[in-house]
């Protein structure tokens, strides 16, 4: 996304896919789907890895993968022309940042560590050994940084989990396609790759959600795009826009 | 040195270029196996797959559209395997799968079998929860990913049935694992009768 609104025309971005590619024929080859994985069940998924799917995802997580992100920084990270368009442009203060509601790595490149992951850890990130990304000058340079080791924190993550992923059955109860789920609220969250990620869900003690609200984090860091241009130039709104990194289905509220 | 970091990029990128034509070379009479190296850790070169010439190597697990199975009997009659019990109709979260079930003329009883059984395609968002929740494993997911149509694609039952050897073709696997679990049940029936 930003690296084509900079001008470098879809070749980094493109370089992106082709790894994006992969991982999602490991995708088709699981869930049965590339986007709409429908992989999750009540109380587990739907089926186990294959061998073969596990052996492709180790292929690319211990061969690949390093190999990429490598070259990936190779072309960009010291690129002067990438640099000067980055460097000290759109400051948002760690208040403002607060203030925002900002998550993601933005938040974190205002020298906020604030992740999910371990400020509320789900699932089985408790016993995970990674690092939280860290920048403090809340410029653009400092957000792709954050996000170029977050690839990195992310691949020790899944070295670890591959290590020690236990064989056993994968699903927990018997299979269900729809639960009735006691009256009351809640509110769960995770950390994504853009930010906070809260599913919000009322229910009435019936097999459908009563009231249901995604918040999404695209949706949310947006609004803070206005604070970061003021007094910057025309140009480096795309910049800026680009760094924010939306996806517009999120936007879409 | 400035520019220094710009040089060290663009020998990424000159990088690329040359191996898009060593690898084009290298593959120029084996063009098909190259598919299966495009889909391996060690990829190189361009990655395009140019559809329909060549084609990704498709999952087993892959989805697309519904279809019912039917067993050959032993003269070519069709053994429609549903039952038309309905679980799939309730399972489906966009409600496209419609049954009629079906009387038996003489004695007005119902039949296990559908009169009819429509689902309408253009409904239909691959999601496989039919096939999942099916008792009788009698709707699968097909293979057949080419389903652009100019018209509205509401399948009828004769539309959708297809013979068990073809879900045997496109998903040997799975198939293998229900004749087992199949196998297993009617032997333990057997054991108790
Ligand atoms: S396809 Fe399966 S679930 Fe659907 S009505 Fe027939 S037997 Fe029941
Ligand atoms: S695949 Fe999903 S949407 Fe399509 S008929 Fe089956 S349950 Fe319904």
């Amino acid at each position: 996304m930003l690296w084509n609104d900079l001008g470098a025309y879809f070749n980094p971005a493109l370089y992106a896919v082709e790894e994006r590619e992969l991982m999602l024929d490991i995708f088709e080859a699981v869930s049965g789907s590339r986007m709409m994985c429908n992989y999750h069940r009540f109380g587990g998924v739907v089926r186990d890895i294959d061998p073969a799917s596990m052996q492709k995802i180790k292929d690319l997580v211990f061969d690949r993968l390093p190999r990429k992100i490598e070259e990936f920084e190779r072309l960009l990270s010291e690129n002067e022309i990438f640099v000067s368009r980055m460097k000290g442009i759109g400051y948002l203060s760690p208040a403002d940042c607060l203030a925002y509601s900002v998550t993601g790595p933005t938040l974190r490149a205002a020298g906020i560590p604030y992740d999910i992951r371990r400020a509320e850890p789900y699932g089985i990130y408790d016993r995970f050994e990674f690092d939280i990304p860290l920048k403090h000058n809340s410029d653009l340079m400092d957000r792709y940084l954050v996000r170029i080791e977050e690839i990195k924190q992310s691949m020790r993550i899944l070295r670890q989990a591959l290590k020690d992923i236990p064989e056993g059955p994968v699903l927990a109860n018997k299979p269900t396609y729809q639960i009735k789920v006691p009256a009351g609220e809640a509110y769960g969250r995770v950390e994504g790759p853009k930010g906070e990620l809260g599913y919000y869900i009322i229910s009435n003690g019936k097999g459908n959600p009563y009231r249901y609200h995604i918040r999404t984090p695209s949706f949310v860091n947006i609004t803070s795009v206005e604070k970061m241009c003021v007094g910057t130039k025309i140009a480096d709104f795309v910049t800026i826009l680009g760094m924010v990194d939306i996806v517009l289905g999120e936007l879409d509220r | 040195m400035y520019g220094l970091g710009l040089l060290k990029g663009l020998s990424v990128t000159l990088n690329r270029f040359v191996e898009s034509y060593t690898e084009d070379v290298r593959w120029l009479i084996k063009r098909y196996a190259k598919v299966e190296f495009r889909s391996s850790k060690d990829a190189r070169g361009t990655f395009t797959i140019e559809y329909p010439e060549q084609q990704v190597i498709m999952a087993e697990e892959f989805r697309v559209n519904p279809f019912l199975v039917y067993d050959e009997g032993e003269n070519g009659e069709k053994n429609i395997r549903c039952t038309s019990c309905g679980i799939c109709a309730k399972a489906c979260p966009p409600q496209c799968i419609w049954i009629v079930r079906s009387n038996d003329p003489a004695t007005g009883r119902p039949v296990p079998q559908p009169a009819e059984f429509y689902i309408d395609t253009d409904i239909c968002m691959n999601c496989g929860m039919c096939a999942e929740y099916c008792p009788f494993d009698a709707i699968k997911m097909d293979h057949d990913f080419e389903v652009a149509s100019y018209t509205r694609s509401l399948k009828n039952k004769e539309q959708l049935m297809k013979p068990a050897t073809y879900y045997k073709s496109i998903r040997p696997l799975n198939f293998a694992r229900e004749e087992a679990a199949r196998a297993e049940k009617a032997a333990a029936k057997a054991a108790k009768a």
